[in-house]
């Protein structure tokens, strides 16, 4: 039953190249996918990555040999609003590249605004899953994971942000690429498939137990660093600070009021220190 | 106070430290994490480079540098701090001032960002359909990348030079009142508070737990072997 309710479309991240796919050259995909590290280059408030979006297409034109004439159609049909985040916004530059090819083997033609439309309705989703995955996830994973091996391994420790950081977006750019230009105007599918946004919750998990980890080693080190008398008053304020802290983050506030407070309990500890030094 | 070759070093990096942050490649070298201790490496001081980059790299280590959102420019911030704490003497208490220093600093990077936006509105509106093929549109599209060189030259110039004068009074102002060994209990202990309240959603604090037992496991372990 559920094979009749769901068309082949329908069924999210594609596991191989389905035959009515035309191949997409590797160097191709290749300049696509290293373009889109810039997309947001002239990130404009009017249309978001538009001529990002435009920069990162030019060589599926050259590869689709655009006659002089086709030329101003299609930077027209991709200067409309477009809006994703960075690291998979391949899979809507693959998408759009394989319309692109559809309509210049004549295989589907592109009406007027259907372009613009696709890429609107593709943007919220886009941006969404995408901000999920690496702001919400990966980001605080491999930042959290650089700043624990910092604490340990000193130098190490950017090195292994960068270096982490980097393999997790070359993996999903040339993977979600591949993903765009196989499900073409069905790329929906692809946003709503849970297995897109597993890793998120694997790399969230690594990161809290990372927070968790550094908590415990920056108090025992701090206090470690100390001699004598400062030991209650900086436990206190370390603690202090670090719960109210995580309240007003877990709250969604901005963390400048995390590093004021933070002065702030200082400040205190440091009277409280002289009040009852006297 | 800096020298000639100290500053177009700073500048340069500052200038692909704000074209990292959003306009690209977003390898995340402009993370606090790794701009500060490579800041503190090019002004004599890696240590204290890592130190300030561990500090605001926590604080800052849920912020969603995301498309449209403006937000605090930590991570010129951040160079700032660094500069302007080894040029006010590498004390604790220059190091915790010059990081308040980073709010005003990455106030006006956030407005710069802003100004970037609009100039990005103008240069998409320069596109000529008609006329323009790959290399002008790439050029077009490039030049915003520029921009936010610029951008990022122009907050840490203005930032390290008002900073080497503001920092090292303001030091001098506060330092009989407070312990610097105190605020840098407030300020780490924030740290590891925002750490903790960015990834509770995951486990509800179960995997924070785990990671805190391992630490403390480890350092039970380093005090009785090591």
């Amino acid at each position: 039953m559920a094979d009749q309710e769901h068309t082949p479309a329908q069924r999210g991240i594609p596991k191989r190249t389905p035959a009515d796919a035309p191949p997409i050259p590797r160097s191709v995909q290749a300049q696509v996918v290293v373009r889109s590290a810039w997309i947001q280059s002239s990130l404009n408030y009017q249309g978001m990555q538009n001529l990002g979006r435009l920069f990162c297409l030019v060589p599926v034109a050259r590869w689709l040999k655009l006659e002089k004439s086709e030329w101003p159609g299609f930077v027209r049909r991709h200067l409309g609003l477009f809006n994703s985040n960075p690291f998979i916004s391949p899979l809507g530059l693959g998408a759009l590249a394989r319309l692109e090819a559809d309509h210049k083997r004549g295989a589907q033609p592109l009406a007027g605004s259907m372009i613009e439309r696709f890429s609107e309705r593709l943007s919220t989703p886009l941006g969404a899953v995408g901000d999920e995955l690496f702001w919400a996830a990966v980001r605080p994973q491999m930042v959290l994971l650089g700043c624990l091996v910092a604490l340990t391994a000193g130098m190490w420790g950017p090195i292994t942000l960068v270096v982490g950081f980097t393999a997790w977006q070359a993996l999903y750019r040339w993977k979600t690429f591949t993903w765009g230009w196989v499900s073409g105007s069905q790329v929906a599918s692809v946003l709503r498939d849970r297995r897109l946004r597993l890793p998120a919750q694997r790399a969230g998990l690594v990161a809290a137990a990372c927070a968790g980890s550094l908590g415990v080693l920056l108090f025992l080190r701090h206090q470690g660093q100390i001699a004598g008398g400062h030991s209650w008053w900086s436990g206190a304020a370390f603690l202090v600070a670090a719960v109210s802290a995580g309240i007003w983050v877990h709250a969604q506030r901005p963390p400048t009021w995390a590093l004021i407070g933070g002065l702030g309990w200082g400040l205190l500890a440091s009277v409280g220190e002289h009040l009852f030094a006297r | 106070m800096l020298e000639f070759h100290q500053w177009v070093i700073l500048l340069l990096f500052a200038a692909f430290v704000a074209q990292d942050t959003t306009a690209g490649p977003q390898i995340l070298v402009s993370e606090p994490l790794v701009s500060g201790p490579l800041v503190g490496w090019f002004l004599g001081d890696l240590n204290l480079g890592l130190f300030i980059g561990i500090a605001v790299q926590l604080l800052w280590s849920g912020a969603v540098p995301a498309g449209s959102a403006l937000f605090l420019d930590v991570n010129i911030g951040t160079m700032c701090a660094v500069a302007v704490a080894i040029t006010a003497g590498k004390t604790l208490l220059a190091m915790a001032v010059s990081l308040a220093w980073m709010i005003p600093v990455g106030l006006l990077g956030c407005g710069l960002t802003a100004l970037n936006r609009r100039l990005g509105d103008r240069i998409v509106s320069s596109v000529r359909p008609e006329s323009d093929r790959g290399r002008l549109i790439a050029l077009r599209h490039l030049s915003g990348w520029a921009l936010a060189g610029a951008r990022g030259m122009l907050t840490i110039a203005v930032g390290v030079l008002l900073g080497g004068m503001v920092v090292p009074s303001l030091a001098l102002w506060v330092g009989p009142a407070v312990n610097p060994v105190l605020l840098w209990a407030g300020i780490l202990g924030a740290g590891a508070g925002v750490a903790l309240g960015v990834t509770w959603r995951y486990s509800h604090g179960k995997a924070a737990m785990l990671g805190a037992l391992v630490a403390i496991a480890a350092w039970l372990l380093g005090m009785r072997f090591g």
